[in-house]
């Protein structure tokens, strides 16, 4: 028990709620067709994590945050320059972007040689999630031990707070969320403000991407953006349901690719066990395939 | 603003509205003075800026020149303007009920937090009702037809309780009885004192529909009552004389 409270209940919470806070914003990224966003910025999180580290030589979360989300701001804005200058479509310009900024990051990576803190290519792909372990856990009385408790990897309080913020915030602005992503010009004749709407839901993503790439990486974090709404909405027919499925789906991936890349390769007596995040990743694109393979009637079944 | 005084009893007062793309003209010096209590249909070719002109009227495109409504700027009058956009604007796929569509209208009803009264849900049945939908407010949005997702609009606009309605080709690929339905529950609400203004193309139904007609083709060519002003030769000066004119005017 002591050894799941240290080596395995932290990560495990930490991949819950970064897959949470991922999926919430996530709902509304897919239904407003901008998924590809999403994308754009777990990439440019890379350089701006980077950079921060190389600016000002500090490692702690709260700095290379701040870095990430000033990168994914100055990404928006040369996404919107680029698709103006070069007259394309957003789509296209958020492709050049993105992976030019990736590209990026992984240079600085490579010649600033700042691989001793957990910032390199593998770590920027995959996240830590392994590493990130509660030492001073020695059973089930340390659930109640602060001292212990405030042994925590910072990752998870931050990433509760983060995932707590942006669900009250979708819950404060459910309905002039819903009205803009479903009919935006309407929405500007009701008096919404739409592009506080927008930049609203662009900044809850970036947060979460940037919460979340610090704690399991980027593939994690596009993953988990994306996946569980589309699988929740391959499945069901009401919006609220939609958005409760996903949290279910982005859950049981968490828990259950964690369990299949830690615990099934001990079992099966490999001598390895896989990513975890490469898991949890894999395991929400079987759910969506899985899901798309369902026959519906004209959608009479669905929930 | 203005230096003419638009007349106290206009609807909507247009004067040298014009709209421009990166070089090209969608609309030049458009001017017209669409009375209240009228139903005005707006015609004019493909591309003569038709729905430019509801989306500049309503500060959903960038213009210049003078756009008033009731005597007001338009955003002092928003509250009292119904748009029902194109149907093709929206994703029908949008996991919503059609109660909740026509809920939208009541937009501005809802407090802060968007709490849907009994009161407003009643209203918004009543609206559905209207258009002739009461027994689909639990379907799918994804579920209706064309014209179902047409008079589904149309309930969202009642459910906004406005004196103006502006409506962009209300009628574009619905069936004939939607179309029907529409028509009626559109003149009800003129005979209610509501103003309404549509897109409109079948040049067929023109007189049959509307007594106030703005033929457009990037500027105005001519506004006024239907029977005077929907006649053969306007028409083909609105279509440039391309026009194989069928209509009886």
């Amino acid at each position: 028990m002591a050894e799941f409270l240290a080596l395995s209940l932290p990560p495990i919470l930490i991949a819950c709620l970064a897959a949470l806070a991922c999926a919430l914003p996530g709902n509304f990224l897919l239904l407003s067709r901008r998924s590809m966003l999403g994308d754009a910025i777990s990439h440019v999180v890379l350089p701006g994590i980077v950079c921060a580290f190389l600016i000002t030589g500090s490692a702690s979360g709260w700095v290379m945050g701040a870095g990430a989300l000033a990168t994914a701001g100055l990404s928006a804005l040369l996404i919107e320059g680029v698709s103006r200058r070069a007259r394309m479509d957003t789509g296209a310009a958020m492709a050049v972007v993105f992976t030019a900024m990736f590209a990026l990051g992984v240079v600085l990576l490579e010649v600033s040689g700042t691989s001793g803190i957990h910032l390199d290519v593998e770590h920027a792909l995959y996240g830590n999630l392994e590493s990130l372990i509660w030492l001073s856990a020695t059973g089930l009385e340390s659930l109640s031990d602060p001292t212990a408790l405030a042994d925590l990897p910072p990752e998870l309080p931050r990433l509760a707070l983060i995932a707590f913020s942006i669900a009250t915030a979708l819950w404060v602005g459910w309905r002039p969320l819903v009205v803009t992503s479903f009919d935006p010009v309407f929405a500007r004749t009701q008096g919404v403000p739409t592009h506080l709407v927008t930049a609203g839901l662009t900044a809850a993503t970036a947060l979460a991407a940037v919460a979340a790439f610090q704690a399991v990486g980027s593939i994690l974090t596009i993953a988990m953006l994306i996946c569980p709404p589309a699988t929740a909405r391959v499945l069901t027919r009401r919006l609220t349901t939609q958005v409760a499925a996903s949290c279910g789906f982005a859950l049981s991936a968490a828990i259950l690719g964690y369990v299949l890349a830690g615990y099934v390769p001990l079992w099966l007596g490999l001598p390895f066990t896989v990513s975890a995040a490469g898991m949890i990743a894999t395991v929400a694109g079987l759910q969506l395939a899985l899901a798309a393979t369902i026959p519906f009637q004209a959608g009479a079944s669905r929930l | 603003m203005s230096p003419i005084s638009p007349p106290s009893d206009g609807a909507v007062f247009i004067s040298d509205l014009s709209v421009r793309y990166d070089g090209s003209t969608a609309l030049d010096g458009v001017t017209a003075r669409i009375p209240r209590g009228s139903m005005t249909a707006i015609i004019g070719p493909n591309g003569a800026g038709k729905s430019t002109l509801l989306k500049a009227v309503l500060g959903l495109e960038p213009s210049s020149g003078t756009a008033l409504v009731f005597g007001r700027p338009v955003a002092e009058g928003m509250h009292r303007i119904a748009y029902v956009p194109q149907r093709a604007a929206v994703d029908w796929g949008f996991p919503v009920r059609v109660i909740d569509v026509v809920l939208m209208g009541a937009y501005r009803q809802t407090g802060l937090l968007g709490r849907v009264t009994p009161e407003l849900r009643q209203h918004a049945q009543t609206c559905l009702e209207r258009v002739g939908m009461e027994a689909f407010a639990a379907r799918q949005i994804g579920a209706l037809s064309g014209g179902q997702q047409q008079r589904v609009f149309l309930a969202r606009a009642l459910a906004q309780k406005a004196e103006l309605y502006v409506l962009d080709e209300p009628f574009a690929g619905v069936d004939v009885a939607t179309e029907a339905a529409l028509i009626s529950v559109l003149k009800s609400l003129r005979d209610e004192g509501a103003t309404i203004i549509a897109v409109h193309h079948d040049l067929s139904t023109v007189a049959a529909y509307f007594d106030h007609v703005l033929m457009l083709n990037r500027r105005t060519v001519a506004e006024g009552p239907v029977a005077t002003t929907f006649t053969p030769q306007i028409i083909g000066q609105t279509y440039g004389g391309t026009m194989m004119m069928a209509a009886s005017a």
